[in-house]
């Protein structure tokens, strides 16, 4: 970077003043104390990194304008930047403007400067006065820190991040201290674990309980086993105690069975036998009973008295017939009333034709079946043929009036037609006036033709004049040109176009001329007949012919009614003969049947439809008097039946009548079928008890052979040595009942396959006894045990229950807790660890830094140092470890800083600070700023000094402030090799500057 | 025709073990999370029921013997007990957690339970209606540590029983999460002829086959952030021809990771805004969160408002609306991650802070932070760090000696 030019608007005492540096070496600023040298260097650095408003107040015009102005910079890459601030705009920010006018903020500006800040420049690049006094002992450390200082953060600010960095550290963690955040936590952990590990006895405890319960658990299953045992062999004692009855019972009766020979025998013998003998008296009255019985149906079959059963046979179909026998009384009453009906109905009808028919004469008559129809169709026919007969006659009397009318119609149409010659004569005249008019109008047209031909004809006559005269004059021309040019072909030219003209004009004059001479048309002109008499000519023509044609029409009309009026009357006549032939066939009728002479033709279907119906009731009339007949026979037949049976029954006569006769036969019959039923019932009895008795004779043979088989089984004979045998049997068959039942009852006691054990064994009743008084014994000390051990169990269980649902829960409570108290620990020895890093790794680096840079820093140091004071001192030496600076002259005597003059310290100082400025700026140089440095030295040492700043100036833009005029001639006195250039501050600046 | 069988299949239940990065949760919220190991058990236990399954198998690491939890023990008992009462037998295998020889305890379980007593492969019959319808392969854990491929010494016994299924807690052979235990490889697996291989250990649910299943359930209740997402167990219906899977969730916490773009984002405002658009999509989810969130591209104003202390201030305002809800929400921990390549505040050109940059690269964290952990009284308690941590210390370490350097002075 470069400054190029500067201008303040207004900063302290400066008011809008330019300045312009030198952009390569040396520019040196002269000016008395006051002058404003300190207040421009302020505004350079005011420019480059601004200022805090308090500082931009001090420095505020006291006169007028505003704080501000600009610096022209130029960047390491040759761009150049325009830095302006004001103090009105944005609190003093900056504006860059670039080349090519772009505008750029303060950041950017920051960008720029990489990181440097208005310190660092001051520290690196600002050589002053005030340093040199504030530096009066120079230490190892504090070069380190100057060296530090030019860097980015500063030696002040490291040390502040230092001493934060330490101090969280401490806040989190000691190794020996007990406030911090970390040590309190580890006591807060140690306290936990302490009430964790307390806990751990929990675990014995629950094994111990654990193991407790299984043993417990284990001797009680033990106890049981034997409780069940001993309660089993109480059981069987007790069994055995209530089976020894039993056991004796069946050893007694097996002992007595042993005794005797063993009876086999039919258990139910005697049972039998008795039963048999029972049942032989019972059958024996039995017997008695049914005797008497028999007897007894036999007399009362002998008291019942019967009818013969032939006559009751009869007497039975009499009472069948009975119900046919009602019915034909009833029917014939019936046909008897009809027949009075039938009679009085022929009565009625033939009434009204008394006096010219009688029913006799109907029934003799022969009527064919149809006869009436017939007789209607006569009627039909001679009414029908009356009515064509008129009808026709009529038709005939109007075909003769339309004849007679049409006669008349030609007779008034021929009036109007001519004669044959008048018409011929009328026709010729008015021919001939047609042909005349029509001559007459083709001579017209004819002429008016030729008048238009001619005028188109003249019109091209005159057309060829006008192109003769062209043509003429065309000719005319070719024949000059050809003469004055005498070219020959123009002279054909010339007559060619002549000759075209006058040849047209030739042929189209004489048609015109051929035109003109035609003649004029003449109109041939007959004289016309007057116009009245042709019409009137013609009207008699034409009635002529419609006179002729109507005639015409009207005699073949004449001719159709002729035809017509000859066939009615034809019709006519045929109607008239066939009426005479029905007029025959009515009167060979009435010869036939001559009461119809009597009676008018219309009526004869009527009196048809009567004679008919009669004799039909006639016919159903002898049908009614044959069954009267019938009847009347049947039923006197049955009654002489019924009369006939009560004769031979009563052997008397009776004349009662036939219903009263009945009634009795009825009686008689009803009751001998009772007494018949009667004597058919005791008659089975009788038969049955029969049967009965023979059944009782057959079971008391049944029974005796019975009862010798029993005897027979028992190897007895009587019934006395049966009883006797039977008794042994008995008393054998108790014996072995005794046996099964005590068999019983010790199946029941123990089982079907361990009830024998016991028998034969000859236990006592007291064995049994004490057997079991010992058991009950033992069973009680088992039971007290057992007693004790589920005590024991149920207390161990409790309190393991209580252990597992209590001590658990405060123990998973607590461990969580501490495990989240670990993790916090865990979290902050984690931000630990980060600052112990960070603070370790800064004061590393720290040291690395300088120590790196201090060697090479000190070398160029001796350099600037050496040449400063004339090689009078040639080395500058540093002592790392006890930070130590000493220099050694050219005798190789060593110096301690406070040995040296405060003259040569400054020198000293201000030769390691170039030394550290160029070995800070070696990438990004850097104009050097000089302000009065030289106050302690010597005149030559000065000389020196300035050879080294112009030595300087050569590589690096150096700006030098001196209120020194020596100064400024020692100066001069290198402008002539050297770029540079001097700039006094007096009273007259602002005023020369502004002039330029 | 073999008949239809049923059964849950769940492991690393890792009852009552303690969750991490979980030090500063409210009183109310702790309770729900200290308790949610036992909740998945018992929603285990109700699922069984309902279902109506044979049985249950619980592949290893149901507790953890390290932490003498009681209380642990004692509610797998009771959920045992609980299973018995429904007729539905529990098949358990240790693993390095629960591992046989560690056990503080010995509790007597109910005569449903059928516990693998030994490191050495055995099996039990499972009997319904007096037919034997599976054998249940399986072993436990002796000591914490088994380092032997057990998946060779599983055989199948028995040709007329219908199911054969195998119990392993172990390591499949790409798995690097774990500890390398009972290291298996799927081929060998492959090439037994089980119906159904019901593996523990690994926490992430993962199906590695599909027929035959060879399946890791994962575990049932996430205790940290990267046992994010749902976790349970399998319920598994098998029958002649192919078994369904079916995944039944049983956490009633879940960890959730979310990471916001926060590189326009300058004011305490805007990452309130942010945090809310984040959280939001969640309201609907029907079981409480734990949220950790890292907010990416954090600029030097955000550095700023959280060195303050700001960002946490925000987080206990935001927590203290969602945290009352009957499905809480819950924001514990937030994390703000910058580029420092991004910050040309951080390209400052000065040779102090190449030094430093320097510096960093020779750094061993290990030699820096002794004291405190080799402590006597710190050490106990203390875990030894791993080299992810010292990695993530040293950059954390750089960035604080950046802020402290170059931020702070308001360069």
């Amino acid at each position: 970077m470069r400054f190029i030019k500067a201008h303040m608007h207004g900063f302290g005492k400066w008011v809008d003043t330019s300045f312009t540096f030198n952009e390569q070496g040396l520019t040196c600023i002269v000016g008395d104390n006051e002058s404003g040298k300190s207040t421009f260097q302020t505004f350079i650095s005011f420019m480059l990194f601004g200022l805090p408003p308090k500082k931009r107040a001090f420095y505020r015009p006291k006169t007028s304008g505003t704080l501000g102005g600009e610096l022209v910079i130029q960047l390491d890459d040759g761009e150049m930047v325009t830095i302006q601030r004001f103090d009105g705009h944005k609190n003093g920010a900056a504006i860059c403007i670039l080349e090519s006018g772009e505008e750029q903020s303060e950041e950017w500006l920051q960008t720029v400067l990489k990181g440097m800040t208005a310190e660092i420049f001051a520290s690196t690049f600002q050589f002053s006065t005030e340093d040199l006094y504030a530096f009066q002992q120079i230490e190892v450390d504090q070069i380190g820190e100057v060296l530090l200082n030019a860097s980015i953060s500063g030696a002040s600010h490291v040390r502040e991040v230092e001493e934060e960095l330490e101090q969280k550290k401490d806040d989190l963690f000691k190794p020996r201290g007990t406030r911090p955040k970390m040590n309190e936590q580890l006591q807060r952990l140690d306290t936990i674990q302490q009430q964790l590990n307390k806990h751990a006895h929990i675990q014995e405890e629950h094994q111990a309980l654990t193991e407790q319960i299984t043993q417990k658990t284990d001797e009680i299953n033990h106890l049981q086993k034997n409780i069940n045992d001993t309660r089993k062999d109480r059981i069987t004692w007790e069994q055995v105690q209530r089976a020894l009855p039993y056991i004796q019972k069946y050893e007694q009766a097996e002992k007595e069975l042993a005794q005797t020979e063993v009876i086999s025998l039919n258990e139910d013998g005697p049972h039998l036998l008795t039963e048999q003998k029972r049942l032989q008296q019972e059958y024996m009255s039995n017997k008695e009973l049914i005797q008497k019985n028999i007897d007894r149906y036999i007399d009362e079959m002998n008291n019942i008295s019967l009818l013969d059963k032939h006559i009751v046979e009869e007497g039975k179909a009499i009472l069948q017939e009975k119900e046919e026998w009602t019915y034909n009384v009833r029917f014939h009453n019936d046909l008897k009333r009809e027949r009075d009906y039938i009679q009085t109905e022929i009565d009625t009808k033939v009434h009204p034709y008394i006096r010219i028919l009688t029913p006799e004469t109907i029934d003799a008559l022969d009527m064919p079946p149809f006869i009436d129809k017939k007789w209607k169709e006569f009627a039909r026919k001679a009414a029908q043929l009356d009515d064509q007969r008129l009808d026709q006659a009529e038709t005939v009397k109007h075909k003769g009036e339309t004849l007679k009318s049409v006669e008349e119609k030609i007779t008034k149409a021929s009036i109007n037609i001519l004669p044959k010659d008048e018409y011929k004569d009328l026709k010729e005249t008015l021919s001939l006036d047609e042909q005349t008019r029509s001559n007459e109008w083709y001579m017209q047209t004819l002429a008016q033709e030729k008048s238009e031909q001619k005028k188109r004809i003249h019109k091209n006559y005159q057309q060829s004049v006008k192109i003769l005269l062209g043509t003429n004059v065309v000719a005319l021309l070719f024949g000059v040109i050809a003469f004055l040019s005498s070219i020959p072909w123009l002279y054909y030219g010339a007559i060619v176009s002549a000759v075209f003209g006058w040849v047209q004009w030739y042929y189209k004059r004489t048609e015109y001329a051929r035109v003109d001479n035609e003649q004029q048309l003449e109109v041939p002109s007959i004289d016309p007949l007057e116009k009245e008499k042709i019409i009137s000519l013609q009207e008699q023509l034409d009635a002529h012919i419609r006179a002729t044609e109507s005639v015409a029409f009207l005699t073949r009309q004449k001719e159709e009614a002729e035809y017509e009026y000859a066939h009615t009357q034809r019709a006519l006549k045929d109607i008239e003969t066939e009426e005479q032939q029905l007029n025959v066939a009515i009167e060979h009728e009435v010869l036939r049947y001559p009461f119809l002479d009597r009676i008018e033709l219309s009526d004869w279907e009527d009196i048809g439809h009567l004679l008919q119906d009669i004799q039909s009731l006639q016919l159903q009339l002898r049908d009614v008097h044959r069954q009267i007949e019938q009847n009347k026979q049947s039923i006197e037949l049955f009654e002489q039946k019924v009369r006939t049976w009560w004769n031979t029954i009563f052997h008397e006569s009776n004349s009662e009548p036939t219903r009263t006769l009945l009634s009795t036969i009825e009686q008689s019959i009803h009751e001998d079928m009772k007494a018949r039923q009667r004597h058919e019932k005791v008659y089975f009895e009788k038969e049955e008890a029969i049967e009965h008795k023979r059944q009782m004779n057959e079971h008391l043979r049944q029974v005796e052979q019975t009862m010798k088989a029993i005897f027979q089984e028992a190897h007895v004979t009587s019934e006395e040595e049966f009883i006797q045998q039977h008794e042994i049997y008995l008393e054998q068959q108790q014996n072995i009942n005794s046996m099964n039942e005590a068999k019983q009852q010790l199946i029941q006691i123990f089982s079907l396959t361990t009830w024998d054990a016991y028998v034969h064994q000859e236990i006592e009743a007291h064995t049994v006894e004490y057997e079991l008084q010992n058991n009950h014994q033992r069973m009680k000390e088992y039971e007290k045990e057992l007693e004790e051990a589920r005590s024991k169990l149920a207390t161990a269980t409790a309190e393991r229950t209580h252990v597992e649902q209590t001590d658990s829960l405060t123990y998973s409570e607590r461990m969580h807790m501490f495990e989240i108290e670990k993790e916090k620990l865990q979290e902050l020895s984690k931000t630990w660890a980060i600052y112990e890093v960070t603070s370790s790794i800064l004061q590393q680096t720290k040291q690395t830094y300088m120590r790196k840079h201090l060697d090479a820093v000190i070398r160029r140091a001796t350099e600037h140092f050496s040449y400063i004071t004339n090689h009078r001192y040639i080395r500058v030496h540093v002592d790392i470890e006890n930070e130590h600076i000493r220099v050694e002259d050219n005798n190789h005597t060593f110096y301690d800083m406070e040995e040296l003059s405060k003259g040569t310290r400054d020198q000293l100082y201000i030769a390691i600070r170039i030394a550290m400025s160029e070995h800070i700026q070696k990438n990004t140089p850097k104009p050097y700023i000089f302000d009065d440095s030289f106050v302690h030295f010597d005149k030559k040492r000065t000389e020196r000094m300035i050879d080294r700043i112009i030595y300087l100036s050569r590589q690096h833009q150096v700006v030098l402030f001196t209120c020194k005029d020596e100064i400024e001639q020692m100066v001069s006195a290198y402008s002539k090799e050297n770029d540079i250039s001097i700039v006094r501050i007096d009273e007259s600046f602002m005023v020369k500057y502004d002039e330029t | 025709m073999r008949k239809e069988i049923s059964f849950i299949h769940a492991a690393d239940l890792h009852i009552d073990s303690p969750f991490k990065g979980l030090t500063h949760l409210p009183e109310t919220i702790k309770q729900d999370v200290l308790s949610s190991t036992f909740t998945a058990l018992d929603q285990l236990v109700r699922t069984a029921i309902a279902k109506k399954v044979d049985f249950v198998l619980l592949v290893g690491d149901i507790f953890d013997h390290n932490l003498h939890s009681l209380k642990a023990q004692v509610h797998v008992r009771t959920a045992c007990e609980k299973l018995g009462e429904h007729d539905i037998d529990v098949f358990i295998s240790f693993g390095n957690h629960d591992y046989l020889k560690g056990s503080p305890f010995q509790l007597t379980f109910s005569p449903n339970v059928h516990i693998f007593q030994s490191e050495e492969v055995t099996y039990f019959p499972y009997v319904k209606n007096n037919e034997t319808i599976a054998h249940i392969y399986g072993f436990s854990y002796e000591n914490q540590a088994v380092t032997a491929n057990k998946a060779v010494e599983f055989n199948k016994q028995g040709d007329n029983v219908p199911y054969h299924i195998a119990m392993l807690h172990g390591s499949v052979d790409q798995q690097t999460d774990h500890e390398p235990y009972a290291p298996f490889k799927t081929a060998e697996l492959l090439q037994k002829p089980f119906d159904y291989w019901a593996l523990g250990h690994v926490h992430s649910r993962t199906i590695i086959h599909e027929n035959p299943p060879i399946v890791y359930p994962g575990n049932t209740q996430g205790r940290h952030r990267r046992e994010s997402g749902e976790k349970g167990c399998y319920y598994v219906k098998m029958n002649q021809s192919a078994a369904n899977l079916e995944f039944i969730p049983l956490h009633s916490i879940e960890f959730k990771d979310i990471d916001i773009d926060v590189t326009h984002v300058e004011t305490i405002d805007e990452v309130e805004h942010a945090i809310q658009h984040a959280i939001n999509p969640y309201d609907t989810m029907q079981t409480p969160i734990l949220f950790h969130i890292t907010c990416k591209n954090a600029q030097y104003a955000l550095i700023e408002l959280e060195k303050k202390g700001y960002i946490e201030e925000l987080v206990d305002v935001c927590n203290s609306s969602y945290e009352h809800a009957h499905i809480w929400k819950y924001i514990y921990k937030i994390r703000m991650e910058h580029e420092h390549g991004q910050d040309q505040r951080f390209q400052v050109e000065d040779h102090f802070l190449t030094e430093l940059e320097h510096m960093w690269e020779h750094t061993q964290v290990e030699s820096l932070i002794e004291p405190l952990f080799n402590h006597v009284q710190a050490r106990t308690f203390l875990q030894q760090l791993s080299n992810a941590e010292k990695e993530a210390i040293k950059q954390a370490a750089r960035e604080e000696l950046l802020y402290a350097l170059v931020h702070k002075r308001g360069i």
